[in-house]
């Protein structure tokens, strides 16, 4: 099934082009991944899809399970099913991660229908899931992501997406400020809510985040549109020979 | 809290916005309009008061004849006509009640709307309550267990006649007559409020908590209340008070004194949730409110808590006179105004005794079309020795259209004490508030989560059964600000 | 030399309606919020017999006619814009004695610095109107020095107008001519527009006399312009030693950063009065204070009041003040490393100016901040070792 169908994409950020007609279509069960040297419109096309209000979308449309989402604000995205994990998860000073957690599960639960969680059972969930990842009691008692590690963030916020188990996850960078270690748990915890039902895209600089994510499919964005499509191995080839064949070829 | 979640939602059922915009329909006893000498004599035969309250409420009312209302605070409101208000009324059939039983049903629901429901106040709460509606004390539970210890808890009427000694003694100890105009007026035409005194010695078994309600249209409500701990004794006092929706303003100039002796601590904390008007700044409370506390002996300790998010004009600074040596007085706030509400808040930290320590931290939320205002004043004098005062008061502005002012004043007359003053504005990032929609949550709640975030510091302050009502009214008060 | 600028009739006839005699000057006093911690009818003896006279001496060569007097044109701008309704502006203009122009063309750029000195004698009241008004992209370093004697009255009136794309430092020095003065009263209003991408640094150094207040109002008038306030004002006997200073953000994008310190020692008492307005569409400013007194003494005393008014919401305001002696842990430290009790404290004296030095990064600037703390440094170890 078809679960994200973006076309011919264009958007802006004031006066700047970002965007120029970026398509892509992610199918359930699949893990996508965009590759792209910096400038290329990564984190513009994550912030677009998650319906960021500073940009501006001049063309194109974004279906998310064959709805249109363009004039949908963020929450509304959220919960239809999309998830973005930050590059650059945002503090919030005063909030605890328990606090923080409560609130989106139950506002998530309620837009679909469900019943809110009470105290102990809501604890016990946040708390299975939350040491899968190596995350201790004492960092959700801990204001979001005040004085967190690379790490921690990145961690957190793979926490909040197995949480809210969305329909199509988006990660912005994630292996950004991560060390191996860091790195491997990040990479298992996503790949362990990887199913034949969800779809994934990852946003990533760098190859080495796909050793522990494995894509089915590979795409070069430059410019704000994607330039050649492949398997893995077309990480590999950036690998070895950086973006500069691709921005060449265009 | 099972019963408080199925009132709040019975109440938002029966009113739009503000939660407790009910008004009871009761037999009152009222005397006429307006303030004179009569009505003074009026108010204490009714109380059956003493021939020296009587007195010394004369005088406080020749005091205030004498007085201008003041202008330094930074809020605009019309001008009070002083003639035009009830200064007495009180629902029928209260007196001589003996137990809950013999309440007038009507005003048990009332409370019960209140999520105060009194019957269900011993089992649930552990919490006494002396609650007060106009002028008159209804009922105070949990007595007899207060007594065991030697607390007294009873309405200031009763303590008048039955602890005179105590009352002559510390009645405008802390705020004279004289100190501004609303207190003089309190002091003239004060109709009930509570007296708590705690002997030596004693932690006060539980929480007491008293309610404060203005039911009947016109009334001003001056209540008055004094706290007194005496040696090495504990008291946590709670303050909640609700109003009904209005559309004329109603005047509420309360004072409460505090008095702490050697070794000796009291906690106050107000949730104040007094009908602020509508969205066009229509109706809504006045507040104007004196409260002060005095850390008279050595090792003694005030601690103020606030959580201001109603009322259509507020003009309150809880403070602390720290006359014992290593005496400690905190101001914990947070002030939330939104549509046309206008706030005028803070504290004065007065150190006189060595080793004196104070804190404020105050947190200032202007939304709509609204004015806060925080005025503080730290002032060290010389014989304050190594005194020391931490003041941080943060504003956070949503849209706008609002204001969000700071005034402190800082007069150090001591080498040897330190006075440590930082302040920052700022409003909500843009970026916290897409994080929290991209989780899914809506403005509003996103809204509420970040500014319970700001307040945290001040909330942590309040009791529990405070904190939950408080986190909720954060909410409430912001709704329509943003978006 | 010595200036001799006429007062322009303009200026007279302005004056007129203002004339009063000294003995009749009703002195703002406590009851007047910006006046209650320096009420000036209780330092100010209105029986007092001055003669009302100024000179000033200036460094600046008349050739390209910087120096004039007081342009009739300006006199309506000036109207519309400061002597707004104010007790003191009232009693500067009931008596000027002088009054004259610096204005600098557009894309003035000087080569030298520009001083300007006053020396207030005995029985004397200087009052005077100064206006100084910059065309386009204009550079210029301005200072000026006043020495006051015993029994003597200063009251400048300083205004700004600076036009678009302008950088102005400008310097404020008030000091005792003599050793010990006796009723040397000093009280300036500076008031300013700053246009756009306009700047102006300040530097305001005051000490030695009776009682001195600067009183500074400054309008960022049009965007991305900015100012920057560095005071210092030393307080010993009775002094009395006031800063007050306002900023209005009128308009986007401003930004404006006061930093005021105060060293007291005697009885001395220090007031900073800090204001910062930032109005409904001044969106985007940046505004800061932060005052810091030191008590050297335990008569001294210090008074802070560092207000926020803030009418907009995209805005980064924040002041901090702090009260408090030299810092008990740094004296322990270096008396534990076998440092006299005096040289700790000078040590720590010297550290706690030399932090207001390294705000200023203007050499002009730096030079009279510099020159303002040696000269107290001085007199501080010239009674010490009495």
């Amino acid at each position: 099934m078809n679960l994200l169908n973006i076309d011919n994409l264009h958007a802006s950020i004031g006066d700047e082009k970002i965007l120029n007609g970026f398509s892509l279509k992610i199918n359930s069960g699949e893990t996508h991944a965009i590759m792209g040297p910096n400038g290329s419109g990564k984190s513009t096309l994550s912030y677009v899809l998650s319906g960021k209000d500073d940009y501006n979308v001049t063309q194109g449309n974004i279906l998310l399970k064959n709805e249109n989402i363009i004039e949908l604000s963020a929450d509304e995205r959220s919960k239809l099913g999309l998830f973005l994990a930050f590059q650059y998860p945002i503090e919030l000073p005063g909030v605890t991660g328990m606090t923080f957690l409560r609130t989106i599960i139950n506002s998530s639960r309620v837009a679909k229908g469900l019943p809110e969680l009470e105290g102990i059972e809501l604890v016990k969930i946040i708390r299975e899931k939350a040491t899968e990842l190596n995350i201790s009691q004492d960092m959700l008692k801990r204001f979001v992501n005040v004085g967190f590690s690379g790490g921690e963030k990145k961690r957190f916020e793979i926490l909040q997406m197995s949480l809210l188990d969305p329909s199509i996850a988006v990660l912005d960078e994630t292996d950004s400020g991560l060390d191996v270690d860091a790195l491997r748990t990040v990479g298992s915890g996503v790949t362990n809510l990887k199913n034949k039902d969800k779809g994934m895209l990852v946003i990533t600089h760098y190859q080495r985040l796909l050793d522990h994510i494995v894509p089915d499919f590979v795409h070069i964005m430059v410019k704000g549109k994607i330039l050649e499509s492949g398997g893995p191995d077309l990480a590999k080839i950036v690998e070895k020979e950086g973006y500069k064949r691709f921005i060449d070829a265009n | 809290m099972p019963i408080q979640e199925e009132t709040i939602e019975k109440v938002k059922l029966a009113t739009s916005k503000y939660k407790y915009g009910f008004s009871t329909n009761l037999d009152v006893d009222k005397a006429p309009k307006g303030l004179n000498e009569d009505i003074i004599k009026l108010i204490s035969s009714k109380k059956d008061e003493p021939q020296w309250m009587l007195e010394w409420r004369l005088k406080a009312f020749e005091i205030w004849k004498k007085m201008e209302e003041p202008d330094w605070a930074k809020v605009n409101y019309p001008k009070i006509d002083y003639q035009d208000i009830y200064y007495y009324s009180a629902p029928k059939n209260t007196e001589k009640l003996k137990s809950l039983d013999e309440v007038d049903p009507q005003l048990l629901e009332t409370y019960e709307k209140l999520g105060i429901p009194l019957k269900e106040q011993k089992v649930l709460a552990g919490v006494a309550v002396d609650a007060v509606f106009d002028s008159v004390s209804v009922v105070t539970t949990f007595r007899e267990q207060l007594a065991e210890k030697g607390v007294i808890f009873c309405p200031i009427s009763e303590a008048i006649k039955n602890y005179p000694d105590l009352i002559k003694k510390y009645i405008g100890s802390v705020i004279p007559r004289h100190d501004n105009y609303f207190s003089a007026l309190n002091s003239a035409v004060f109709t009930d409020g509570s007296f708590v005194f705690i002997p030596k010695g004693v932690r006060c078994p539980m929480e007491l908590s008293t309610y404060f309600r203005i039911n009947e249209k016109n009334t001003g409500q001056f209540e008055r209340t004094l706290i007194v701990a005496d040696d090495d004794s504990y008291v946590s006092y709670l303050e909640g008070c609700t109003a009904p929706q209005r559309d004329e303003n109603q005047l509420h100039a309360a004072v409460v004194e505090l008095v702490a002796h050697k070794n000796a601590e009291i906690k106050y904390s107000t949730v104040q949730n007094w009908y602020p008007g509508d969205e066009n700044g229509k109706g809504g409370i006045f507040n104007f409110v004196t409260k002060r506390g005095s850390c008279l002996g050595d090792d003694s300790k005030i601690s103020w808590t606030q959580v201001e998010t109603g009322s259509a004009v507020t003009w309150k600074y809880p403070s602390c006179i720290l006359h014992g040596k290593n005496s400690v007085g905190e101001f914990y706030s947070v002030a939330i105004t939104n549509n046309y509400q206008q706030a005028d808040t803070g504290t004065k930290m007065i150190h006189l005794g060595e080793n004196s320590k104070s804190t404020i931290i105050s947190k200032g939320i202007s939304a709509g079309k609204s004015q806060n205002t925080y005025r503080g004043k730290v002032l060290m004098q010389p014989g304050a020795k190594n005194a020391r005062n931490y003041t941080q008061c943060d504003s956070l502005l949503i849209g706008d259209q609002c204001g969000a002012h700071t005034v402190p004043y800082i007069t150090s007359k001591n080498p040897t004490s330190n006075i440590e003053h930082e302040a920052t504005t700022s409003k909500i990032s843009e970026d916290q508030l897409f994080y929290c929609l991209s989780r899914g949550l809506s403005e509003e709640e996103a809204v509420s989560l970040i500014v319970n975030g700001f307040c945290k510091e001040v909330m942590k302050e309040l009791p529990m059964e405070f904190s939950v009502e408080a986190q909720k009214l954060i909410g409430i008060s912001l709704e329509g600000s943003v978006g | 030399m010595l200036i001799n600028i006429k007062s322009s009739n303009s200026i007279l006839d302005f004056c007129l309606p203002y004339k009063k005699s000294f003995s009749d000057l009703v002195w703002p006093n406590s009851k007047i919020e910006t006046w209650k911690m320096t009420p000036l009818n209780k330092f100010i003896n209105n029986k007092n017999n001055y003669k009302v006279e100024s000179y000033y001496k200036t460094n600046v060569d008349n050739k390209v006619n910087i120096l004039k007097e007081i342009d009739a044109n300006n006199i309506q701008f000036l109207k519309s814009n400061f002597f707004k309704n104010s007790k003191m502006t009232d009693i500067i203009l009931s008596n000027i004695s002088s009054s004259f122009e610096v204005f600098l063309p557009d894309n003035f750029s000087s080569n030298y610095d520009i001083n300007f000195s006053s020396i207030v004698e005995s029985d004397i009241w200087a009052s005077s109107v100064i206006v100084i008004k910059t065309g386009k992209n204009v550079k210029a370093n301005i200072k000026f020095d006043y020495s006051l004697t015993s029994n003597s009255l200063c009251t400048p009136l300083i205004l700004f107008d600076i036009d678009d794309g302008s950088n102005l430092s400008f310097g404020l020095n008030v000091i005792n001519k003599d050793n010990s003065l006796k009723d040397a009263n000093f009280i300036s209003l500076i008031e300013g527009n700053i246009n756009k991408h306009s700047n102006i640094d300040m530097v305001v150094t005051q000490q030695g006399v009776n009682m001195s207040r600067s009183d500074i109002n400054m309008n960022l008038k049009n965007d991305f312009s900015s100012y920057n306030l560095t005071g210092i004002y030393f307080g010993r006997d009775k002094h009395h030693q006031d800063i007050t200073a306002c900023v209005n953000h009128l308009a986007q994008n401003t930004s404006s950063n006061q930093i005021v310190r105060g060293i007291l020692d005697d009885s001395s008492v220090g007031v900073y009065q800090g204001g910062i307005k930032v109005a409904p569409k001044a969106q985007k400013t940046d505004g800061k204070q932060m005052s810091r007194a030191l008590l050297l003494s335990k008569l001294a005393e210090s008074n802070s009041k560092p207000e926020l008014e803030i009418f907009a919401d995209d805005v980064t305001c924040a002041h901090g003040a702090t009260i408090g002696e030299l810092d008990k842990d740094q004296f322990f430290y270096l008396l534990s490393r076998g440092i006299s009790y005096n040289e700790a404290r000078d040590i720590l004296i010297k550290a706690y100016l030399s932090e207001i030095l390294s705000e200023v990064q203007n050499e002009f600037l730096y030079d009279q901040l510099d020159y303002a703390i040696n000269f107290w440094l001085d007199e501080f170890y010239s009674k010490v070792a009495a």
